[in-house]
C-alpha cells in the first residue's frame, strides 16, 4: 500500500506539465541518439547534461529528462542494428544477430515492431522491479557504515573489471586512473591542495561534466575521423511497421524471461545492459531454439536481447539510486549530474527527496508508453535519420557538447581541459582501456577515500576494522567472487561483431 | 608492443604520482591516514597493474595512418582555435568556421560544409541564446 501511495505522489510529480514535456522531449531525443550509428546512450546523456543545467531544472525534472533520454536511447539502439547491421552501442550488438537477417528477408518492419514491444515489456518490467526492490535495498543500505561503503566501492570496481571489457587488467587501470584524477583538488579533511600544480581552477577538483563530455563526445569525433565509413548512411525504406499478433504472442514468454535476466544483470554494479542482452539471447537460444532458427531471422532472437537490454537499463538505476554506485556507464553519467546538483544518491535519497525517486519511477512508466508510440507508428521518422550523413551529425553533436560545457562555466580553461580529456579518451580507447571505469573512479574516488579514512579513524587506525561487521565481510567476499568467478566460469562473448567496424566505443557500454 | 609502452608510461606516472604525494604534509593530524596515504595506495595499485601489462602484453593497437593522424591533429588544433576565437569574433562567426571546417575534414564538399556551418550555427545560437536564455559571446569585433 505504501508503495502505491508513494507512486501516486510520484505521478503527481511526473504529470506536472513541465515534467511531461521533458519526458516527451527526452524520449524523442533519446530515440534519435540511440538510432544514430555510433552514438550510445552514455554519449547522448553526457551531451545533454549541460543543457539540462542551463535550463535551470529542478533535480527531479533534470533526472526525468535524462532518464527519458537513457530509456529512449535503449529503444532507439535497435533501429540501426536491425536495418543497417550497425549497432549504435554494445548492448545492441545481440539484436543484429536475428534483426538484420529479418531485415534482409524484407521483414524489417516486423523486426522493428517486435523489438519495440520487447523493449516496452523489458523496460516496464524493470521499472516495476525498480519500484519494488530499490526501497528494500535502500532500507538495508541505511545500515552501511564507512567500512561497508568502502567495501562496496571495491566490489563495484571488481565486478566491473570482470564483467565488462575484454581485459580485466585494463579495466582496473581505467579505474585507477579515474581514482587518481579524483584526488586532484583540496583534500576534504585537511584542505591541503593535491595535484593542483598551483592552478586555482583545480582546487575544487576536476569537473565531472567537463571530463565526461570530453571523454565521450570529443573522443568520438576523433574516432569518427578514423572510421569515416563511406556509404554507411544509406537511405533505407521499411515497409509497414507491424508484426503478426502470432509472432508477438509466440515471443511473449521470451520477452518476460529476457526482462528478468536483464534486470538482474543490470542491478549488478558495472555489468549493465551488454551483459543483459547477451545472457537473455543465449538463455533463449538454449531454451526455445529447437529448429536452429536463431541467427537466421527468428523473431524471438530479436525479442530476447531487446527485452534484456532495456530491462538492464532499468536495473542499473537500482544501485545508482540506493547506493550511489552506478550499474553502468550511462547511470554513472546520471550520477554525475545528480552530484553536480548537490543531490547525493544513497539510502537517504528515499527519505529526503522522495519526489526525485518516485517522480522518476512514475515518469519512467509514462515514458515507456510514449516510447512505444514513438517506436511503433512513428518509427519512420527515426529510420529516415539513418540517412543523415556523418559530416553533418558529428560536428553538430560536438558543438552541442562544447556549448554545454561553455555555458556552465564560461571559462576557456574548462574548454581546454575538455579537449585534453577528449585526446586522453581517444588514446585510452585506442589502447582498449575502457572509459566507464575512468568515469566511475572519478565519480566515486572522493567518497571512497573519505569512507576509508573515516573507517580507520573510527577503528583507531586498525586496518582490521574494514572487516569488522558481517555486512562488510559479505561485501568483501562478493568483491572477491566478482573478481575471480567470472574468470573461471563466465566467458564473455568475443565481440560478436568483431568483423564490424568498431562503432560503439568501449566507453559507451550501454 | 603498444601495451608495453603503455605499461612503462603508466609505471612512470604511478611513480611520479606516488612521489609527489610525499609532499602533502600537515602540521595537525586529523586522521590516522592523512592526505597522502590514499594517493600512495593508488600509485601502488597502478604500478602493479602496469607491471603486469609490461610482463604480459596483449595484442598491439592499430594506429591510424599518417593522413588520418594529421586530420586528427588538425581537428584538435581547430577546436583549440575555436575556444580562442570565441570571444574575439563571437559565437556565430566562430561556429560557422568550426562546423564548416569539421564537415570538410569529415568528407563534405565545400558548399555542403558551408551550408551546414551556417545553418547549424544559427540554429544553435537561436536555441541556446534565445530559447534557453544563455548569453553567448557576440564578439568584440562586432561590439559585443
Amino acid at each position: 500500500m505504501e508503495t502505491l501511495h508513494l507512486l501516486g505522489q510520484g505521478f503527481g510529480v511526473a504529470f506536472q506539465p513541465l515534467n511531461v514535456g521533458l519526458a516527451l522531449l527526452g524520449a524523442f531525443a533519446g530515440t534519435i541518439v540511440g538510432a544514430l550509428p555510433g552514438l550510445g546512450p552514455a554519449n547522448g546523456v553526457a551531451i545533454l547534461i549541460p543543457v539540462s543545467f542551463t535550463l535551470g531544472l529542478r533535480p527531479e525534472s533534470a533526472l526525468i529528462l535524462l532518464a527519458s533520454v537513457y530509456y529512449g536511447a535503449m529503444y532507439g539502439g535497435r533501429i540501426s542494428s536491425i536495418l543497417l547491421n550497425i549497432p549504435g552501442d554494445e548492448p545492441a550488438v545481440m539484436t543484429t544477430l536475428d534483426g538484420y537477417p529479418m531485415a534482409k528477408q524484407g521483414r524489417g518492419g516486423s523486426a522493428l515492431a517486435i523489438s519495440a514491444v520487447a523493449s516496452f515489456v523489458g523496460a516496464t518490467l524493470a521499472t516495476v522491479g525498480l519500484m519494488l526492490f530499490a526501497p528494500v535495498l535502500a532500507k538495508l543500505a541505511i545500515r552501511f557504515g564507512p567500512a561497508e561503503y568502502f567495501a562496496l566501492y571495491v566490489m563495484a570496481f571488481s565486478t566491473l573489471s570482470s564483467l565488462t571489457g575484454k581485459n580485466p587488467v585494463k579495466t582496473l587501470i581505467g579505474a585507477a586512473l579515474g581514482l587518481m584524477l579524483a584526488t586532484v583538488g583540496l583534500d576534504s579533511a585537511t584542505n591541503i591542495p593535491r595535484y593542483t600544480f598551483g592552478q586555482m581552477k583545480f582546487f575544487e577538483g576536476i569537473d565531472f561534466i567537463v571530463a565526461i563530455v570530453g571523454l565521450f563526445a570529443i573522443s568520438e569525433a576523433l574516432v569518427f575521423l578514423e572510421t569515416l565509413h563511406a556509404g554507411q548512411f544509406v537511405r533505407y525504406q521499411v515497409g509497414r511497421v507491424s508484426a503478426r499478433v502470432r509472432d508477438i504472442a509466440r515471443s511473449l514468454m521470451t520477452m518476460v524471461r529476457g526482462s528478468i535476466v536483464g534486470f538482474i544483470s543490470g542491478v549488478l554494479p558495472g555489468a549493465g545492459a551488454s551483459l543483459g542482452s547477451f545472457v537473455a539471447y543465449t538463455l533463449e537460444k538454449r531454451l526455445v531454439d529447437r529448429h536452429n532458427t536463431f541467427g537466421t531471422g527468428d523473431p524471438r532472437g530479436v525479442a530476447a536481447p531487446e527485452a534484456g537490454n532495456n530491462a538492464a537499463a532499468g536495473g542499473a538505476l537500482v544501485p545508482m539510486l540506493t547506493l550511489g554506485v552506478p550499474g553502468s556507464g550511462t547511470t554513472a553519467v546520471l550520477l554525475a549530474m545528480l552530484m553536480s546538483l548537490n543531490i547525493t544518491p544513497g539510502p537517504l535519497l528515499f527519505t529526503q527527496h522522495p519526489e526525485v525517486v518516485w517522480g522518476l519511477i512514475a515518469s519512467l512508466y509514462f515514458g515507456n508508453v510514449v516510447l512505444l508510440v514513438l517506436n511503433l507508428p512513428l518509427v519512420g521518422i527515426f529510420v529516415r535519420l539513418l540517412s543523415v550523413p556523418g559530416w553533418i551529425l558529428m560536428p553538430v553533436v560536438t558543438m552541442v557538447g562544447f556549448l554545454g560545457v561553455y555555458s556552465i562555466s564560461h571559462s576557456v580553461f574548462d574548454i581546454f581541459l575538455m579537449i585534453g580529456f577528449g585526446v586522453g579518451g581517444y588514446l585510452l580507447r585506442k589502447l582498449d582501456i575502457p572509459l566507464v571505469p575512468v568515469i566511475l573512479g572519478l565519480l566515486l574516488g572522493d567518497d571512497m577515500e573519505v569512507n576509508l579514512r573515516r573507517a580507520l579513524n573510527l577503528g583507531n587506525g586498525d586496518w582490521l576494522t574494514l572487516w569488522h561487521s558481517p555486512l562488510s565481510i559479505i561485501l568483501w567476499v562478493l568483491a572477491g567472487l566478482g573478481l575471480v568467478l567470472p574468470l573461471l566460469f563466465l566467458r564473455r562473448p568475443q565481440r560478436v561483431a568483431d568483423d564490424e567496424p568498431d562503432d560503439g566505443p568501449e566507453g559507451t557500454t550501454e | 608492443m603498444t601495451d608495453r609502452i603503455t605499461g612503462i608510461t603508466l609505471l612512470v606516472l604511478a611513480a611520479a604520482f606516488g612521489l609527489h604525494a610525499r609532499s602533502f604534509n600537515t602540521n595537525f593530524l586529523t586522521d590516522p591516514l592523512g592526505p597522502k596515504a590514499w594517493p600512495m595506495m593508488l600509485a601502488g595499485f597502478l604500478a602493479v597493474l602496469s607491471i603486469y601489462l609490461i610482463v604480459r602484453p596483449q595484442h598491439g593497437t592499430e594506429w591510424p595512418n599518417r593522413v588520418v593522424l594529421l586530420r586528427q591533429l588538425v581537428l584538435v588544433a581547430a577546436l583549440v582555435g575555436y575556444a580562442l576565437l570565441l570571444d574575439p569574433i563571437g559565437f556565430v562567426a566562430a561556429t560557422v568556421l568550426i562546423v564548416g571546417f569539421m564537415a570538410v575534414l569529415m568528407g563534405a564538399k565545400w558548399w555542403q560544409a558551408g551550408l551546414t556551418g551556417v545553418l547549424s550555427s544559427v540554429a544553435l545560437y537561436l536555441l541556446f541564446n534565445t530559447v534557453l536564455g544563455l548569453p553567448l559571446p557576440t564578439g568584440a569585433l562586432f561590439g559585443g
